[in-house]
């Protein structure tokens, strides 16, 4: 992973304690990708249930699936943009729901490309709703998408077709 | 972000909003230029496609601006019959006439360029050899230039000059010059301790760097971590303008330290009226900041290779697109950062070049740009800057294992501007001029005043923060402004609270170093201690 972080990517393989189907099933969660040590405890401030965990300002975070209660309160705070929230729904579709900072936010109904990582096409994906969280300068946008169970763990930007 | 048709003024942004004053027009050599009030004569220039602003002395080279903050002297023109403008830093007005500085045409001028190009006078840079061989010759021929350029009294304006107003003085107990993060927090936490403050910026608004940055900030809860970057320093601007013992001085340039504790200054009232102030206080606070390096390459002084910060400030301050596509060299923070606030102002970025084998910022900067679809081409460096009197395109190529272009390697990149993001130097000219023992520490960025943890140099009363003690970020800025703020008062006051507090910062910085990340740092200040 540290040659991987080191050109600014890691895959779905090096997240680690994912939540389980049952557990994704119930509802929203955070999946957290802050991999390095940066001096930094946004989320645990953000966190209303203590289901995130640092001892020292420069740990990880580590996040409680069992008190996690989908919130997205963590994914509005983290500065460096790197919590995104998936669920399942109970026909089996994935959900995502990632921030979007740019002014070409998509309609509710449209068809975007999935992107991963790496910025590579993934699948389409069916918006389901953009929202924002915050006011003025604490203001960002974010987007819901539905798609394929399987493209939760990596589909992590969208582009507009 | 995508199918925006192209502009260069930002009209919609996700997170800035830019209000523009009056339409009002002005010229440039002769031609009629539009622009809104409360744009830099610069910003201005660049949205009408104007990037060239004058031209090298000595080849005729053009030259368009590098820094946006008033640095690097490549954007002076003359303004109403004003030479040497900063046209970067100076606001444009209605019917204001702009003339380049070119030179005019001459046929000895033309022959001397010819001779100059053909090495038949001291080669480039030659002056800066002269004097400087030994540690025996050095200091004395530093004295005989200082006297001989008349420093060492505080000089009175010539009033036929008519450009200057009456001078200033004022007196305090502490000067903080530099109104980033750092400073604020100097001035703010000896204003804390009853000190009559001064808080001093070249700029026309508080906050230094932090008013171009969009991004949410890392940190503690205590230290503004999740706040975007312009909003801590509106945060800092309005505490320190809640404070009735810190007087703030805006556009003032101190240019000079002088016995007796005492700073020349001149403070801007407009770009042709300027007064001189003349400030003495018991202690100091050096709070400068730093400038951006530039990278040797071909054609590396092209209109259209700026610096990343100048690039920040003409989007993000200015509301002005930088072009259309644009390559960032350096994977460091700042470029990694640039590049994601380029793509938010609806600019395409080609790639971000770095010459190390992998990405020195943070990896979750580099990760908000990579999902994005931009390339960062590691062990990678810029060749050449392509382009007749602009930006068109770069010749890039991979790094060998010893830092050398693999030939064949080479490829050309379309781009119309060339960001520059390969680090920042400490400012370091004021403590230097105050007698301030300097050290040269690589991991600070370059030449840094020796310091101790009370953020005291190595001259009694002179304190420093911010990037002129080591290029840092904000957070530690901030901290360290407030130690030495702090200690500049604890040196007139006694005060057991305050003590506690400064234990408590330096306890904060600390742990805020104590990862893998900021081990260079920590060596740095190291070796930054006076012994």
């Amino acid at each position: 992973m540290e040659k991987r972080l080191r050109q600014g990517f890691i895959t779905s393989e090096d997240l680690k304690n994912l939540p389980d189907k049952e557990r994704l099933k119930k509802g929203w969660v955070a999946v957290i990708e802050c991999p390095q040590n940066i001096p930094c405890d946004a989320c645990i401030y953000a966190c209303k249930t203590q289901a995130l965990e640092m001892k020292t300002v420069a740990d990880l975070p580590v996040i409680n699936y069992d008190k996690c209660i989908g919130c997205f309160q963590c994914m509005h705070a983290c500065p460096g943009v790197a919590i995104f929230m998936v669920r399942l729904t109970d026909d089996g579709k994935g959900m995502v729901s990632l921030p979007y900072e740019f002014t070409d936010l998509p309609k509710a109904g449209e068809t975007v490309d999935l992107l991963n990582r790496l910025g590579e096409k993934l699948g389409p994906a069916r918006v389901i709703r953009t929202f924002s969280m915050g006011k003025d300068a604490a203001k960002s946008s974010y987007v819901t998408v539905e798609t394929a169970p399987e493209l939760i763990w990596d589909a992590r930007f969208i582009r507009r077709r | 972000m995508q199918g925006e048709r192209y502009s260069p003024r930002i009209q919609e942004h996700p997170i800035l909003s830019f209000e523009r004053g009056r339409k009002i027009k002005f010229f440039f050599d002769g031609r009629e230029i539009e622009a809104y009030e409360g744009e830099t004569i610069t910003a201005a220039l660049y949205a009408a496609g104007i990037r060239q602003l004058t031209e090298s002395l000595k080849y005729r080279r053009p030259r368009g601006f590098f820094c946006a903050i008033g640095k690097c002297s490549s954007c002076l023109a003359q303004v109403d019959g004003v030479s040497n403008v900063k046209t970067c830093v100076t606001l444009v007005k209605e019917g204001m006439d702009v003339r380049s500085q070119k030179r005019k045409f001459s046929l000895l001028g033309s022959l001397v360029s010819a001779a100059l190009k053909r090495g038949l006078f001291p080669s480039v840079g030659g002056h800066y050899k002269k004097l400087v061989g030994g540690p025996l010759v050095w200091p004395l021929a530093r004295r005989a230039i200082k006297a001989m350029a008349g420093f060492g009294e505080f000089p009175e304006p010539n009033p036929t000059l008519g450009k200057f107003l009456p001078s200033e003085t004022w007196e305090g107990d502490l000067v903080v010059i530099g109104g980033g993060p750092a400073g604020i927090s100097a001035a703010l936490y000896g204003a804390k301790l009853g000190l009559k403050v001064a808080l001093v910026d070249e700029n026309s608004r508080l906050g230094g760097q932090l008013v171009k940055q969009t991004h949410r900030f890392f940190g503690s809860k205590e230290y503004y971590a999740g706040t975007r970057g312009f909003e801590i320093g509106r945060i800092l601007e309005k505490e320190a303008a809640s404070y009735s013992n810190i007087t703030v001085l805006l556009d003032t340039t101190v240019f000079g330290f002088y016995p007796g504790n005492i700073l020349g200054a001149v403070q801007k009232i407009d770009f042709c009226k300027e007064k001189m102030v003349k400030l003495r206080a018991k202690r100091m606070v050096f709070a400068t900041g730093a400038y951006e390096r530039t990278l040797i390459f071909e054609n590396n002084d092209l209109p259209g290779v700026m610096g990343a910060g100048g690039v920040q400030t003409l989007m993000n301050v200015q509301g002005i697109r930088p072009g259309k596509n644009g390559l960032i060299i350096g994977a460091g923070n700042v470029g990694l950062i640039l590049a994601y606030q380029l793509l938010q102002a609806g600019v395409r970025v080609e790639a971000v070049i770095e010459a190390m084998p992998g990405v020195g910022g943070y990896f979750v900067h580099a990760a908000k740009i990579r999902r994005a679809g931009v390339p960062i081409l590691t062990s990678h460096t810029i060749l050449k800057a392509l382009g007749k009197g602009s930006v068109e395109g770069a010749v890039v190529a991979k790094l060998d294992d010893k830092w050398n272009p693999l030939p064949g390697s080479e490829k050309e990149l379309e781009c119309d501007f060339i960001c520059v993001a390969v680090g920042l130097h400490p400012s370091f000219e004021l403590p230097y001029q105050a007698g301030c023992q300097l050290k040269y520490v690589p991991e600070l960025g370059g030449m840094v005043p020796v310091h101790d943890q009370w953020m005291e140099t190595s001259v009694p009363g002179i304190y420093i923060a911010g990037d002129t003690s080591g290029i840092e970020e904000a957070s530690t800025a901030i901290l360290g402004g407030r130690i030495a703020g702090l200690s500049a008062g604890l040196s007139l006051v006694k005060d057991r609270e305050a003590e506690k507090l400064r234990s408590e910062f330096v306890k904060a910085l600390e742990e805020f170093r104590d990862n893998p990340l900021s081990a260079k740092i920590r060596e740095g200040k190291k070796k930054a201690q006076p012994r």
